[in-house]
């Protein structure tokens, strides 16, 4: 069997940890930038605050309503997730990640179903504080059917259990077919042409008719919800095909020395991303962008330059993402977003270097890894190419993040931890 | 060169000496971390404001360290949320306060 766990309204969840007075207050939280709501409690999605909105129209209502806002506190979403995870390893034979707040577990062997729930909600609850809903069923689909009957059916109460072929019925008969995994709109509108127009009829499809229409992926849909397991659990994280490092900045600027400074600031982020997955990188790509709410003339472009070889070294690709800064910047445009792309990526040990530089890459790679460590024990951008600017010298900048309503980092600052007033009376 | 080849066997020197009569007995440095924490997943740090419970050797400034995983009994010290914030205390059955953890070890460094 199969269980989808994830964790309700997981970063607004996260704030309430370290917040007490928020239990059953609405909480949203904000993208980098302070830009648009990413994550709302189940009291703001009550309000109609919808995902996606940009802050700065629902402002007002926000206000009203006494909403918790804050900005996104990723350190600390990062942190909860791996001690939510490290829960879940425990009760399941095999797990997959499956994102910052969804994993998949396996078991090989019968349980009772009800109760492996119920105690993997009450743990996580307990230990972190995070609430999760629990989904189970003998596939991948169904578990996730599940899960999302755990949360919005009728009687949703945090878990929900397809372990017989009733149950499975009665999910599928409660259903549309844009809440199965997998099954798009270009999907919805084939399977219409087919005849097809709910999950049960999805399901008791011919597969071949649907691999017709939609292809294996459309096939496998079909095997999976008649409980036959066609999507195995990717345990591994595979290997990523390339790693993007961008922001919205908090002022837009035309400004050459400010519009480097952050592309090598970024270009030197996602290059300690790379190497921390020990890979490296044939191509190198830079996006720049006006403000897009903005009244002004919009302007977008991106270049991306092929290095002579493939590198890891942080210098060689700060000197190749303000080349190709170039040859985008232009002074008539304020840019209110920017961005660097680390494409063709793959794994440093079979990485080719490039034939006309004599450069001894296993020196290379041990002097970045010396930078990154340094700049872990001492904070970011400690040690840094001069054109990148220190995260820890504060938002002196133009290009910086707006982030007006970030909560303290709880559990991985020592200055930042939540304090407790001692008590006499307990 | 005919067909002569010259083939390298060795091109590195050998360290040789006596072994090390400590190998096989390496162990790793204490560490204070793993020696307090129990169980990560579910283990907290609190900063604590105020002297009131100094007599318990809890102090202005004390670092808490606080298991959320321990079911609290009465008497044991506490975090707990008392009015939007959170609070440290002695364990009283019945107390409205809500229990965040358990306290298992206090830091205090002189």
């Amino acid at each position: 069997m199969y269980a989808l766990v994830d964790a309700n309204s997981f970063y607004a969840s996260c704030e309430r940890v370290f917040k007490p007075g928020l239990e059953g207050r609405p909480v949203v939280v904000l993208s980098n930038n302070d830009g648009c709501i990413v994550a709302r409690s189940k009291e703001a999605k009550a309000l109609g605050i919808a995902m996606g909105v940009p802050y700065f129209q629902i402002r007002d209502l926000l206000r009203r309503h006494r909403v918790a806002v804050f900005s996104s506190n990723y350190t600390l979403y990062h942190d909860l997730s791996r001690r939510v995870q490290d829960i879940l390893r425990r009760h399941g034979d095999e797990m997959e990640v499956y994102s910052i707040d969804e994993s998949f577990l396996l078991w090989h062997r019968p349980l009772d179903w009800n109760a492996v729930g119920r105690g993997i909600i009450a743990e996580v609850r307990r230990w972190t504080g995070i609430p999760v809903g629990v989904g189970v069923g003998p596939t991948k689909t169904l578990a996730k059917l599940a899960n999302h009957l755990a949360k919005r059916g009728a009687h949703a109460d945090g878990l929900h259990v397809l372990d017989s072929p009733g149950a499975i019925d009665a999910a599928l008969g409660a259903t549309e077919l844009a809440d199965i995994w997998g099954v798009s709109l270009g999907f919805i509108r084939r399977l219409a042409s087919l005849g097809i127009g709910t999950p049960l009829e999805l399901r008791d499809a011919d597969p071949r008719e649907v691999r017709g229409a939609m292809g294996v992926v459309g096939q496998r849909i079909v095997y999976e919800l008649r409980g036959v397991g066609c999507i195995p659990l990717e345990a591994e994280q595979p290997d990523k095909k390339n790693i993007c490092c961008s922001r919205s900045f908090g002022e837009a600027t035309d400004d050459w020395p400010a519009l480097r400074e952050a592309v090598c600031t970024f270009a030197s982020q996602a290059a300690m991303k790379m190497r921390r997955q020990d890979l490296a990188t044939g191509r190198v790509g830079v996006f720049i962008q006006t403000d897009r709410h903005a009244r002004c003339e919009q302007y977008a472009a991106s270049w991306t330059v092929r290095l002579s070889g493939q590198t890891n070294d942080t210098r060689e690709l700060c000197r190749a993402a303000t080349w190709c800064l170039g040859k985008i910047h232009r002074a008539e445009h304020k840019c209110k977003k920017a961005g660097v792309l680390l494409l063709d990526l793959c794994r440093r040990a079979g990485a080719q270097p490039s034939l006309f530089k004599s450069i001894d890459s296993d020196r290379v790679n041990a002097l970045m890894m010396t930078v990154d460590r340094i700049n872990q024990r001492h904070g970011r951008g400690a040690i840094r190419v001069a054109a990148a600017s220190a995260f820890t010298l504060g938002p002196s900048r133009t290009w910086h993040l707006r982030c007006d309503h970030r909560s303290p980092r709880y559990t991985t600052c020592w200055n930042e931890l939540p304090v407790a007033v001692a008590s006499a009376d307990g | 060169m005919g067909g002569g080849h010259l083939l390298i066997l060795f091109s590195d020197s050998v360290s040789a000496g006596f072994p090390s009569a400590a190998e096989g007995y390496e162990d790793e440095p204490l560490n204070l971390h793993n020696w307090i924490v129990r169980n990560p997943a579910a283990t907290f740090f609190f900063r604590v404001s105020g002297d009131v419970l100094c007599d318990e050797h809890i102090r202005d400034g004390s670092l808490l360290v606080v298991d959320r995983s321990i079911e609290p009994s009465r008497g044991r010290l506490v975090v707990a949320e008392e009015e939007g914030r959170f609070i440290v205390a002695r364990h009283r059955v019945g107390c409205e306060a809500r229990v965040c953890g358990v306290v298992i070890a206090v830091v205090i460094r002189f």
